[in-house]
């Protein structure tokens, strides 16, 4: 009597190869500043993994309500109001049925929603390797809602998951960041911890009235993208306006 | 110098009008006032424009200052959550 056929074998092989076999956490640093913008996001970030779940967080003070910060642009001179949310972002990823939910935003709206992990085409550089905090690192490239980023994952670390929402890549993702000039986003991981003990990961989102999809998303984006942009034709020297996209870009040209 | 310390409490009274916690930079550069029209703009966290208004209607800086400031408000009270 066989004991396990190919087909079996090669069923596990491939789910399994999605599972990290120890629980770890990682601390990164996320960076984000627009190039024609004086403000910065830059935090500290730590993804945990376990073998069902993970969760990427950015931490920030989570004071009730929003803030304001004001600073002079030092290219225009000219006075910027910065309102600031406080909250920390978390990206949760179900690893078992391949998803993850994150807070996306329409100005300072907030919309928690559902997407894939599917989503990431990578292209492995296997020639091209580095060296991150002591480990061998191969470099692969990815063209991913409407950005070029080029990224170092670890397959000495045999989980396919990685900061923010990047994914799918056979070893941990050390270091990602995007080659676009308008865009200063990189994230890199500063310590690695293996955890021998339970490492218990709570979805945040579980209280959420509503969760989107991202199909869902992108069409009320696309809709406020041009309701506000209408608002900037006046003569009236008002403009409300959406960016194209953050770090995904949602209005293609 | 009295134009710029006025401008400095005005900007401290606006800010405080839409702020549960108000951190205030720098008051007005020089630079900021070489021409009477006056641009005020409000980002997200990111970086992100949320609103730009340039008010040019007075022949006063000072008082277009106050309208875009006045205007700014408007506009972020309409959008916060």
């Amino acid at each position: 009597m066989k004991l396990c056929s190919p087909f079996i074998f090669l069923t596990f092989l491939f789910f399994s190869l999605d599972l990290c076999s120890q629980n770890f956490i990682a601390e990164y640093h996320y960076h984000y500043q627009k190039n024609n913008s004086p403000v910065a996001f830059s935090k500290n970030a730590f993804l945990s993994v376990n073998s069902q779940y993970s969760l990427f967080e950015i931490k920030n003070d989570d004071y009730k309500g929003y803030t304001t910060e004001k600073l002079i642009d030092p290219k225009s001179g000219e006075e910027v109001v910065v309102f600031k949310s406080n909250k920390s972002r978390f990206v949760y990823k179900d690893l078992r049925s391949k998803t993850l939910i994150n807070k996306e935003k329409i100005l300072l709206d907030e919309f928690a929603t559902l997407d894939s992990l599917n989503i990431f085409k990578w292209e492995l550089l296997a020639d091209e390797q580095s060296t991150i905090l002591g480990f061998i690192c191969k470099k692969a490239k990815l063209r991913y809602r409407g950005r070029n980023y080029i990224a170092y994952y670890c397959p000495d670390i045999p989980c396919q998951n990685g900061p923010f929402k990047f994914h799918g890549l056979p070893g941990l993702i050390m270091e990602i960041q995007t080659t676009d000039e308008d865009l200063n986003f990189f994230i890199r991981i500063k310590r690695f911890d293996i955890s021998t003990k339970n490492l218990t990961i709570e979805n945040p989102y579980v209280n959420e009235k509503k969760i989107y999809t991202w199909d869902e998303y992108t069409d009320m984006y696309r809709m406020k993208y041009n309701e506000y942009n209408s608002y900037s034709n006046g003569n009236d020297n008002k403009s409300i306006g959406l960016p194209k996209g953050k770090i995904e870009i949602i209005i293609n040209d | 110098m009295k134009k710029l310390f006025l401008m400095f409490v005005m900007s401290l009274m606006t800010a405080g009008a839409f702020a549960n916690e108000i951190i205030v930079s720098e008051p007005v550069l020089e630079a900021d006032i070489a021409s009477n029209c006056c641009r005020r703009t409000a980002r997200d966290e990111d970086g992100d424009v949320l609103v730009s208004v340039t008010v040019c209607t007075e022949d006063n800086r000072l008082a277009n200052c106050m309208k875009a400031e006045e205007e700014l408000d408007r506009w972020l009270r309409l959008l916060a959550p």
